[in-house]
């Protein structure tokens, strides 16, 4: 589109010429629009836009887990391969004995295939979700307020409205904005409201278990196997409540985004909170049984929801 | 319970606040035409195109990853509970990129916008905490409305006196004949009839208008003549300058025009300068110099003299309440326009416009910039050398000479002063995303924003 300046005749001039069109016959006063009688090829100025600031790909390779991921690769394959030929020589022994045995036996074979196939496969599924999760945020990112909302973040909204009727009046808002920034709005505004209070209502469920699984657990490691098991099923329910699928991948790749990420954003948070929590303590000791860290715990529990939630959102 | 869950949540943000945000506000302060809307425009949009990943301002991008940081993000504000108007950049970057691009029009009210920073912590310890958020406020302005600024410190005969004398020096005796022959009319002791001075401030309005479009002069007081604002033409307004000294007589003109530019002067106190432009931290000070040069002698004089005012007037206004303490940390000077000169000679341009402010003080800096570049740079083989720009309302491009541009500031009566008054040619925006994807194309935007946010940062 940019034409080379070299189409645009330059006439010579003096070096002390006055400010004007260099096109211009000189001596033509510099603000006279006799230049129209000498149109000049060239079209209009467009400059190239910025270069990108994104990190380049990581080289293959790269990866301190990669080495960990081919060894998993191979125990996998060595536990499926074994379990295959196991299964294989069983069939066979089965069949020599008799064929109603080897029947049955292929049945079961099948079913356990079928059932192994069935968990990849949700787990693919889930894993496709959240990577597609992750390509809204990235968009959102990229575009300008200015733009029209991407037809993935309504998706992304009306998938909401199926687990939560509540959020459909601002689903609808939503769905009647003109540019990303109002639907931004909107969504921030009217959407994360409803999302932010079911959050809210999960962790504090939470939480309460948490109080009372540490005031009844015998020992403090069972307290901590209580406390992993329902913030697991905790992440699940949030992840759920968000339209993902709540794999043990995804939860696996929500973990290790909460540790990486947000778990270390909210220290802030967490410095405020210690305070609080200290002069709470004492007393929630005392309704706990004397458990220490009950209170601390169920804290946590509701500090996880709102961190797993934020995972969960798209921006 | 409620009140008290609520106090603690407040709690919490304002600590939170106070740990991870700094506010900073930037006055962006410039007489009219000077480009402030504009650079206001391609700052808002050339940050938030680096939010999105863009390296749109190349210098302020180098100078964090030297000092190991990173922006993570840029967002503009929402508009709060304000009164001001909102500045929508998106509406201005509409209008530089529509479908007949235009520069926007002239800013007739005071706007403000918000923009937060999300910057990566520095150190190893700092990936462990949360981002530091930085909130530059940003006020857009009429600049006309700049030179009352002075006014503020002068009586009506002080002020009348000062104008009365530049208005009988070139270029505008030549424009003050009829307003001179009215106040001639003037008997000693007039008394005060309303239309005479409606007709004396109408006259004298026209010559402020005269003065700033065929002469290009900038020092134009006061500045609601030229840009009344929202609250348009008011009684309060209708006074000019006439000589006289010591106090008027009660029931004279004289007394009824001081009353009245004290009545002006405490408006503008009270409806702008105290609420909107005391108590920044950083300031922005944009000069037409080039259109100034271009203008001849007697206009570069006017915007020199204008320039020192305002930062006179700035400088004493943004002090502490108590110990008048200067708040100003750092003062950035920009030339404007920097891309209707080609590259060989903005040395020179730069070189030019510190001679033309002359001694600023250890917290000024110097500046050339364009807010948004507008031309190509032509070949540097061709002399004199050009630059290639679509005049404004064309689709052809041309090649324009800005003529030379001396380094220092050339003497009275040079043989450089002698050109015709010459009106520096408004070029046609260039072909840019309307939504402002990879921000706005600039010369020097980048170098200014990585100098006044360095010690923020």
């Amino acid at each position: 589109m940019t034409l080379p300046p070299k189409k645009a005749p330059v006439r010579e001039a003096g070096p002390d010429a006055g400010p004007g069109w260099a096109d211009a016959p000189e001596p033509a006063p510099a603000w006279d629009p006799g230049w129209e009688a000498t149109p000049v090829q060239g079209g209009l100025v467009r400059h190239e836009g910025p270069v990108s600031l994104a990190p380049p790909p990581a080289l293959p390779g790269a990866g301190w887990l990669r080495s960990l991921g081919l060894a998993g690769g191979a125990f996998f394959l060595l536990v499926l391969g074994g379990g295959g030929l196991w299964l294989g020589v069983t069939l066979d022994e089965l069949f020599a004995r008799s064929a109603l045995l080897g029947w049955a036996g292929s049945a079961l074979g099948a079913g356990v295939v079928g059932l192994l196939g069935a968990g990849a496969w949700r787990e693919w599924r889930a894993l496709r979700k959240l990577k597609s999760l992750d390509r809204l945020a990235e968009t959102l990112k990229e575009t300008p307020d200015a733009a029209p909302p991407p037809r993935a973040l309504l998706r992304w909204a009306e998938s909401l409205a199926e687990r939560l009727p509540e959020a459909a009046p601002a689903i609808d808002q939503i769905r009647a904005a003109t540019t990303l920034g109002e639907a931004r709005g909107l969504a921030a505004g009217l959407l994360q409201p409803v999302l932010a209070a079911h959050v809210a209502a999960l962790g504090g469920q939470a939480a309460r278990q948490v109080f009372v699984a540490t005031a009844v657990m015998p020992a403090p490691a069972l307290d901590a196997a209580a406390m992993a098991l329902i913030g697991l099923r905790l992440m699940r329910q949030v992840a759920e409540l968000h339209g993902l699928r709540p794999g043990a991948l995804v939860l696996a790749r929500l973990l290790r985004r909460l540790a990486f990420s947000t778990g270390l954003a909210v220290g802030t948070e967490m410095a405020v909170e210690a305070g609080l929590e200290q002069m709470v303590e004492g007393h929630a000791a005392k309704l706990a049984g004397g458990a220490a860290g009950a209170a601390v715990a169920a804290r946590r529990m509701a500090r996880l929801a709102a961190a797993t939630g934020e995972a969960c959102r798209p921006f | 319970m409620d009140r008290l869950l609520h106090g603690m949540a407040r709690l919490g943000d304002e600590a939170e606040r106070l740990l991870n945000e700094t506010s900073l506000r930037v006055a962006i302060t410039g007489l009219s035409r000077s480009g402030k809307t504009v650079f206001i425009t391609s700052l808002i949009s050339n940050l938030l195109a680096l939010g999105r990943g863009r390296d749109s301002l190349p210098a302020l991008t180098r100078q964090l990853a030297a000092n190991g940081q990173r922006i993570l993000a840029v967002r503009l504000e929402p508009s709060g509970t304000q009164a001001l108007d909102w500045f929508d950049a998106a509406e201005k970057l509409r209008d530089l990129a529509g479908a007949t691009p235009h520069w926007p029009p002239r800013t007739a009210d005071l706007a403000s916008a918000a923009l937060t920073l999300v910057v990566e912590r520095r150190g190893r310890l700092g990936g462990l905490l949360p981002p530091r958020r930085l909130r530059l406020e940003l006020l857009d302005y009429p600049g006309e409305w700049l030179l009352d600024l002075p006014l503020l410190d002068q009586d009506f005969s002080q002020w009348s006196a000062a104008t009365l004398a530049q208005l009988k020096q070139p270029p505008r005796a030549a424009l003050a004949t009829d307003f001179f022959s009215f106040l001639a009319s003037l008997p000693p002791d007039a008394p005060d009839e309303d239309a005479v001075a409606r007709r004396g401030f109408l006259l004298y309005r026209d010559l402020l208008v005269a003065a700033r479009d065929q002469a290009g002069l900038r020092w134009l007081q006061p500045g609601r003549f030229l840009v009344p604002g929202p609250k348009g033409d008011s009684p309060m307004m209708w006074f000019f300058p006439i000589p006289g000294q010591g106090p008027a007589a009660p029931g004279s003109l004289r007394d009824l025009l001081a009353r009245r530019f004290d009545a002006y002067r405490e408006d503008m106190r009270r409806s702008y300068f105290d609420p909107w432009f005391a108590r920044f931290d950083r300031q922005v000070v944009l000069v037409d110099a080039l259109g100034a040069l271009c203008a001849g002698e007697g206009a570069f004089a006017d915007a020199r003299q204008a320039v020192a005012q305002i930062a006179r007037a700035y400088d004493q206004r943004s002090r502490s309440p108590w110990l008048r303490l200067p708040m100003l940390k750092r003062v950035a000077f920009a030339a404007s326009k920097l891309d209707h000169i080609p590259p060989v000679q903005r040395p020179a341009f730069l070189s030019m416009f510190q001679a033309m402010l002359g001694e600023t003080g250890p917290k000024a800096r110097h500046f050339a910039l364009a807010a948004l570049r507008s031309t190509e740079d032509g070949a540097a083989t061709v002399s004199p050398p050009v630059v290639f720009g679509v005049p404004a309302g064309d689709t052809r491009r041309r090649p324009f000479r800005p003529g030379p541009i001396p380094e220092s500031i050339p003497p009275a009566g040079d043989p450089f002063w002698r050109r015709p008054y010459f009106a520096l040619p408004e070029f046609r925006p260039p072909l840019l995303d309307p939504e402002g994807r990879d921000g706005l194309p600039h010369l020097g935007m980048d170098t200014l924003l990585a100098w006044l946010l360095e010690d923020a940062l």
